[in-house]
């Protein structure tokens, strides 16, 4: 079986195509990377770029791999959640090419696929999944046939909590720096604790958005050093994601930690990780920094693995869902 | 899991007790641990005798994965912290677990132990008047709280244990001093959540009783405010569609 899939949820137009049928699974994995010159994404010059370039990416898959329509067996896209005028791209050219070659169309869900690509480049079985990203930052398990949130962000994303401080106090964009994020490389040189910086792990859940106007207040003030600062709001913040990661392995007693999305490329959140692991007794699987990002290869491994469980969806009807939770989908092949 | 260094420095203590007129002297271990000790997100909990007291020991253990300066000013802040609210707790009358000593630095606390039941397990048992009054009782609780600029950080039907027919309040592990607007809806939504996931059937009572007794305390205005913030930190929460945000307060 072959499954071409499209992602378009945010920054990245992703086409992946892969196969069930080799070990190695990836037959195409092309993208489009959508760059603010300033700011974060806006989302209609990112979709405007998509709309752009994104049927060549896909005429460039399939040459890649070698391919014609004709030998896909299904189309998968992204239909959710994510930016809409983004997702819309996506989900256009995903209905047009299964309308025209007569592919059956398989809804993919963005988080859903984050975690699938985990579980199948980690090796790993049954994990606390761990999914940081610009967008997200949530605690996943899967109990009784869906991916539950055990706990998520009250308000900002981890990643959006780094990239917004390091925008307002002038050290990005670009917020990575030779794979490292400009934080990270700002906390190098800090030495102090500030404790004017409020905690904020809130029963299972994390709310980033007070410790990032607290810090801001205080890198105005000048009181402070700026690298204690970032040294202090990324251990609060990275320390604060991995106490609810252990609230989740206490209360479900999996023996598994992943780590997934953007943010889990980041080398510091990984040795961080590693620490944590030996403590509570338990294997670390992290995402490779190929498939941490957003990619089209996820959506299309996770729509065959749901194609072949006979998941499906008439064109008419796949409209896309900015706010579609991971906890909405049943998972029928696990 | 081991025991904390200043934990087992206690348990070599001895202390001299005098009772009574007859002045009856018995010399007792400080610390005696108890075969009971977990580990939890941030702490390790040991059931110990603390002065002949039924206690627990909160260790915030030692983080490797954090810069060990950072660490020991980490636990010692949220040590002095979780001291603190408790107090606070306490002069405001509120039933919560003894304060009985504290070492930031070693990032120790030892607060009596509460004897009963988790109100968790309890729900299903209870009648609906019961239920409404303990719901109540956790309104005036943690309007009290807020009032004093305190909140509990983890206020699930987990971390109330119902003694002798009282609710009480315990594990602050998680409070925070000179809350927030937002600081204080997020304890009143986790409070709602624990609720909506675990007693979905009980749901309305539940929550209708405890805005009841927050009100008492806290007053319309401030409660309004509190519920209308509350219903903008679940609209902002991730891909949450607006029906799921109905609220069920607004009777």
């Amino acid at each position: 079986m072959i499954v071409l899939g499209i992602e378009s949820t945010a920054h990245t137009f992703g086409v992946g195509i892969v196969t069930d049928e080799k070990e190695n699974f990836v037959l195409a994995d092309e993208r489009v990377q959508y760059v603010p010159r300033t700011g974060g994404i806006h989302p209609r010059e990112a979709s405007r770029l998509f709309a752009e370039k994104g049927p060549e990416a896909i005429a460039r898959a399939l040459r890649s791999a070698g391919l014609t329509m004709k030998e896909v067996d299904a189309v998968a896209v992204a239909l959710g959640p994510g930016m809409g005028p983004c997702l819309r791209v996506g989900a256009t050219i995903a209905r047009c090419l299964a309308t025209y070659f007569g592919k059956p169309l398989v809804p993919v869900n963005h988080a859903v696929a984050h975690v699938e690509i985990g579980l199948k480049v980690t090796g790993a079985r049954d994990p606390v999944t761990v999914y940081l990203s610009g967008g997200n930052t949530a605690i996943l398990a899967f109990v009784d046939r869906r991916y539950r949130v055990f706990g998520e962000t009250l308000d900002i994303a981890l990643g959006n909590l780094l990239d917004t401080f390091a925008r307002e106090v002038g050290l990005g964009p670009p917020y990575v720096v030779q794979g490292m994020h400009v934080v990270d490389r700002c906390a190098e040189k800090g030495r102090r604790f500030i404790k004017e910086l409020p905690y904020v792990v809130r029963g299972q859940d994390v709310a980033f958005s007070g410790l990032l106007t607290a810090a801001l207040r205080l890198a105005r003030s000048g009181r402070y050093d700026l690298e204690d600062l970032c040294l202090t709001l990324r251990e609060i913040a990275y320390n604060s994601v991995i106490e609810i990661a252990a609230r989740c392995l206490m209360h479900t007693g999996k023996k598994e930690v992943m780590l997934v999305g953007g943010v889990a490329a980041s080398p510091i959140l990984r040795s961080k990780f590693e620490e944590m692991a030996r403590v509570y007794g338990v294997e670390l699987f992290v995402v490779p920094p190929r498939y941490a990002g957003d990619n089209g290869v996820m959506i299309a491994w996770t729509g065959l693995l749901a194609y072949r469980c006979g998941i499906t969806i008439d064109v008419r009807r796949a409209i896309v869902r900015q706010r579609w939770r991971i906890d909405e989908v049943e998972i029928p092949w696990r | 899991m081991e025991v904390a260094p200043c934990l087992r420095e206690m348990m070599e203590e001895e202390v001299v007790f005098a009772y009574g007129p007859e002045r009856r002297i018995e010399t007792r271990r400080m610390v005696v641990l108890k075969n009971d000790r977990w580990i939890g997100a941030e702490a390790i909990v040991q059931r110990i005798e603390f002065l002949g007291i039924d206690a627990v020991a909160k260790w915030r253990f030692p983080k490797p994965w954090m810069p060990k300066e950072l660490d020991e000013e980490f636990r010692a802040r949220r040590t002095y912290v979780e001291a603190k609210a408790l107090m606070r707790a306490l002069s405001l009358g509120i039933p919560v677990p003894q304060l009985l000593y504290v070492d930031d630095r070693c990032g120790l606390l030892v607060e009596s132990f509460v004897e009963g039941v988790l109100l968790r397990d309890a729900v299903p048992k209870l009648g609906d008047d019961e239920l409404c009054s303990i719901c109540r009782e956790l309104g005036t609780y943690l309007a009290g709280l807020h009032g004093a600029g305190v909140v509990h950080g983890d206020p699930t039907t987990s971390n109330v244990v119902l003694s002798n027919g009282v609710p009480h309040l315990i594990d602050f592990g998680l409070a925070e001093l000179n809350a927030t607007l937002d600081d204080l809806a997020i304890d009143v939504h986790i409070f709602f959540r624990s609720v909506e996931s675990t007693h979905r059937d009980r749901e309305n009572i539940m929550k209708r009783c405890f805005v009841e007794g927050y009100r008492s305390i806290a007053g319309e205005e401030r409660t309004h405010l509190v519920l209308l913030r509350v219903e903008r930190i679940r609209r902002f929460g991730r891909y949450v569609s607006d029906r799921e945000v109905k609220m069920e307060w607004s009777f």
